[in-house]
């Protein structure tokens, strides 16, 4: 193996074992800056790997270019490096997502760390020499490049090793350390996607590591061109642009400028408008100022002390604001059915061991702005805990059918009163304005028998009035009939009364008071009476002298013939 | 010129000076000052203070309102061995602000540390109590105010010496079944369901069969009643019509008694009826050309 193979062989090496060692200190530190470190290092090892690779292609000696060999790269090199350009990227990301938004996690050890750190950055600069050397040495320009980005590591370790110790002094710097290699790791990560994306198109040959980015960061470090700088700062051009009239005016007057522009700002920070739903403290160094009622002051124009000697503090406290315990209805269009569901499904357990979904919605809003803001660190939070707490602990002395039916009002005050008396004993200075229980039903799966339930009772009801309505048509016929019935005895009684009468009274009428009319009368009515009764009628007649005929009539009929025989002495 | 810009720089260096030699506190903010990681001040009202400039003192700042948390939720025993799944809240606020940063430092790590302990608690309190201790209709026998209070309490003993915090406020936020039981509850809520149906349906047959049965008697007594007056409004009838009759016929009981006879031959003697008579017949008497009185004294002699 010659020099260069060695030496190049020697960087990816060392890359890869700082790599590992940076991944390690941060699990021991949780130093933000320490895992951004450890994934530029990562970022490098593709760098130093490359280099190595074009040693091993490029001639004994190269004459020229700045660039190591860039042979034609296959398909499965570029989206290799695409794929580490994405995956670096998405790592800077996270990086600075975290640099924004995480809590600063104390740093374990800083003194230690800051020191290792120290000696990765002598050993960076010990590579960059030794690439430096022997790139010079066999020519290589690939190897002398990655000598001059080893010195860009060796920066960055040092950056990185001073903000740990000074983190052991007391000053945090971590987080920014990270953030700044974090938008390295991320230039390197774009570059490298572009170049692989290019590369796959056809527009590069090979598919180079964040070359541009690596440029830049090794041009910062790099000696000569600082020199370069101060030369031209130096040079007489420039002190003649200095001495220049104009240069000094335009200086003046931008300088004029931006200190009218600082005043007016300053003069802005005096006053402050609070809208009609707003009320604000004032705090002047961060002790909150007591107005004439208490310390929130309400809509309006205030005046306060410039910054930084004044800060106001602006919440909306009137509009009346809304949290859902309990169960939330995911889509507030849906019908709210028990057999459907339409929420987060957290049961809750009645006093008679039943499961139901409670979907209560608390109303509330801010009463006292200090203590929402200086007492509590999330009064929102606490009230959700405490509303949780009182309706378990009220949902389990009560059943089921009185949380669900008759219950609810007097359930609402209830926790209305109590959860009102939690929050001011806790002082959050949050009013509940009301307790409103949207919906509690059975649990889905169970809900059906429920229903079922209902329909029983329908039922049982719709039976019920079927046996009532068949009951009372009975009855009512029957009543009828019964009427009817005692109606027909008195118009027959009536009928028999006053025919009776009419009889009596024909009788009466017919009955003569003298005998002999009376002979005559019985004779004209019974002759009249013969007429009608015989007119028409079948009659045999026979002669008793010619005595029995011989007809086909049976003799016993005759033999009582005088019985039918009109009774003479009626004439 | 020279004057001005030493003005200038001398300025810059007092106002950096006063900005890295103060520190402000919050109303809801205690500070500890340390020099060299050593704490030498603590302080716990709002306002500007003084400190050595740079990283010769730094300031630690440490929120002193009340924090709340809600544990992980977790299954416990019983007394009675009945499971159940919990968990709570609990608001806390820092009280030694030198303690607790030395102890705990953050608020996640504090939330880890109370939410194991208000567990622990959760655990060994409530294995003292029954089920019906938690869940019960009767309010006298639910005893959820006084775990709290204890879990409260405990708690407070263990922290405010060695953790520097105060625990303001604990709860149980929510109470469970394991799944298995959860499955047992839902089955249990189907069968009464169901058993509640099935009496809703009874009692509707029940209900419907009486109230049929009733009718049904109220029918008989109405028509039962009915024809009791009917036959008593209709013998009153039958009384009055008899009495005037009676009245009537009393007068003369033989003309009455032509007259009936009169009326029964009109009724008897319908259409279709054949009558077999003899030439005796006093109707007749003349067919025999003898005086009715002759032909029926004839006719008795005839008899005898």
């Amino acid at each position: 193996m010659n020099p260069r193979k060695k030496a190049a062989a020697v960087s990816t090496c060392l890359n890869i074992l700082l790599t590992l060692l940076k991944f390690l200190l941060f699990f021991f530190t949780g130093s933000l800056a320490i895992l951004a470190e450890a994934w530029h290092s990562f970022s490098d090892i593709g760098t130093s790997m490359l280099v190595f690779l074009a040693v091993l292609k490029e001639p004994e000696k190269s004459e020229e270019g700045d660039e190591p060999a860039e042979g034609r790269a296959s398909l499965a090199e570029r989206i290799i490096a695409m794929a580490i350009g994405v995956f670096l990227s998405v790592v800077a990301v996270v990086l600075i997502v975290q640099f924004f938004r995480v809590d600063p996690v104390p740093v374990r050890n800083p003194l230690l760390a800051g020191c290792i750190f120290l000696g990765f950055s002598l050993g960076s600069f010990l590579v960059s020499r030794y690439e430096t050397m022997v790139g010079r040495a066999e020519g290589s320009v690939g190897l002398i490049a990655d000598g001059m980005h080893a010195k860009a590591d060796m920066v960055a370790s040092l950056i990185t090793g001073f903000s740990l110790i000074l983190y052991h002094l007391g000053l945090d710097l971590d987080r920014w350390v990270a953030g700044l290699i974090a938008l390295f790791i991320l230039s390197f990560g774009i570059e490298t996607v572009i170049n692989a994306v290019l590369s796959l198109f056809g527009k590069k040959a090979s598919p180079s590591f964040g070359g541009a980015s690596r440029k830049i960061q090794t041009a910062l470090v790099e000696r000569r061109n600082w020199i370069t700088i101060f030369e031209f700062i130096r040079s007489r051009e420039v002190q003649t642009l200095f001495k220049n009239g104009i240069v000094v005016r335009t200086a003046r007057l931008v300088s004029i400028v931006v200190l009218i522009g600082l005043a007016c700002w300053l003069a802005s920070t005096c006053f402050f408008f609070v809208k009609i739903t707003e009320q604000a403290v004032v705090e002047r160094f961060g002790r909150p100022i007591e107005q004439e009622e208490g310390f929130a002051l309400d809509s309006g124009l205030h005046f306060k002390l410039p910054w930084p000697l004044d800060r106001a503090v602006i919440r909306e406290t009137h509009p009346i604001r809304q949290m859902s315990v309990g169960n939330e209805v995911m889509d507030q269009n849906v019908i709210l059915l028990w057999t459907l569901e339409h929420g987060d499904n957290i049961p809750f357990i009645s006093g008679d061991n039943n499961y139901f979904y409670p979907y209560i919605v608390v109303h509330y809003r801010i009463r006292e702005l200090y203590d929402f803001l200086y007492r509590h660190v999330d009064a929102e939070k606490l009230l959700h805990s405490i509303t949780m707490e009182r309706m378990t602990r009220l949902f389990s002395t009560m059943s089921f059918f009185d949380i669900v039916l008759e219950y609810r009002p007097v359930f609402e005050k209830r926790m209305l009163a109590e959860v009102q008396a939690d929050m001011d004993g806790l002082g959050t200075g949050i009013e509940i304005v009301s307790v409103n229980v949207k919906d509690i039903h059975p649990p889905v799966n169970v809900s059906s028998t429920f229903e079922n339930v209902i329909a029983a009772l329908q039922q049982k009801e719709e039976m019920v009035n079927k046996a009532m309505g068949m009951a009372s048509e009975k009855l009512c016929t029957k009543r009828g009939e019964a009427a009817r019935l005692k109606e027909e005895a008195v118009g027959f009684m009536k009928d028999l009364k006053l025919r009776s009468e009419g009889d009596a009274s024909h009788f009466t009428s017919l009955l003569p008071d003298d005998e002999r009319i009376k002979a005559i009368t019985k004779k004209r009515l019974y002759l009249e009476a013969m007429i009608e009764a015989l007119t028409e009628r079948e009659m045999i007649l026979y002669d008793r002298r010619a005595g029995i005929p011989e007809i086909w009539l049976n003799p016993g009929l005759f033999s009582g013939f005088d019985k039918l025989e009109l009774d003479e002495n009626q004439f | 010129m020279k004057l001005k810009a030493g003005i200038t720089v001398l300025l810059i260096l007092a106002l950096g000076a006063a900005y890295l030699s103060t520190f402000t506190v919050g109303e809801g903010e205690f500070a500890i000052v340390t020099e060299f990681g050593k704490p030498v001040q603590t302080v716990r009202e709002a306002g500007l203070y003084l400190k050595k400039p740079g990283f010769l003192q730094t300031v630690i700042l440490i929120d002193k309102r009340n924090n709340v948390f809600k544990s992980q939720p977790m299954e416990l025993l019983l007394s009675d061995k009945n499971p159940i799944v919990l968990s709570c809240f609990v608001c806390w606020r820092v009280s030694d602000p030198e303690q607790y940063i030395r102890s705990l430092t953050t608020v996640k790590n504090t939330e880890i540390k109370l939410g194991d302990m208000a567990n622990d608690q959760l655990g060994s309190i409530l294995g003292e109590y029954t089920r019906d201790n938690i869940i019960n209709t009767d309010p006298a026998m639910v005893k959820l105010a006084e775990i709290e209070e204890r879990i409260l309490d405990n708690l407070n003993r263990k922290t405010s010496e060695e953790y520097g915090i105060e625990v303001v406020r604990t709860g149980i936020r929510r109470l469970n079944y394991t799944a298995i039981v959860e499955n047992s509850v839902f089955n249990r809520m189907r069968a009464e369901r169901d058993k509640e149906a099935r009496k809703y349906r009874a009692e509707g047959k029940q209900q419907a069969t009486v109230i049929e049965a009733q009718a049904d008697r109220e029918v008989k007594e109405i028509m039962a009643e009915a024809y009791r007056e009917s036959q008593v409004i209709m013998g009153e009838g039958d009384r009055e019509a008899t009495r005037i009759l009676a009245e009537a016929y009393g007068k003369d009981s033989d003309f009455f008694d032509f007259l009936k006879s009169l009326e029964l031959y009109r009724e008897t003697l319908q259409e279709n009826a054949t009558l077999i008579l003899t030439t005796d017949s006093p109707l007749f008497r003349h067919l025999n050309g003898v005086e009715p009185e002759k032909a029926d004294k004839k006719a008795k002699s005839h008899g005898e």
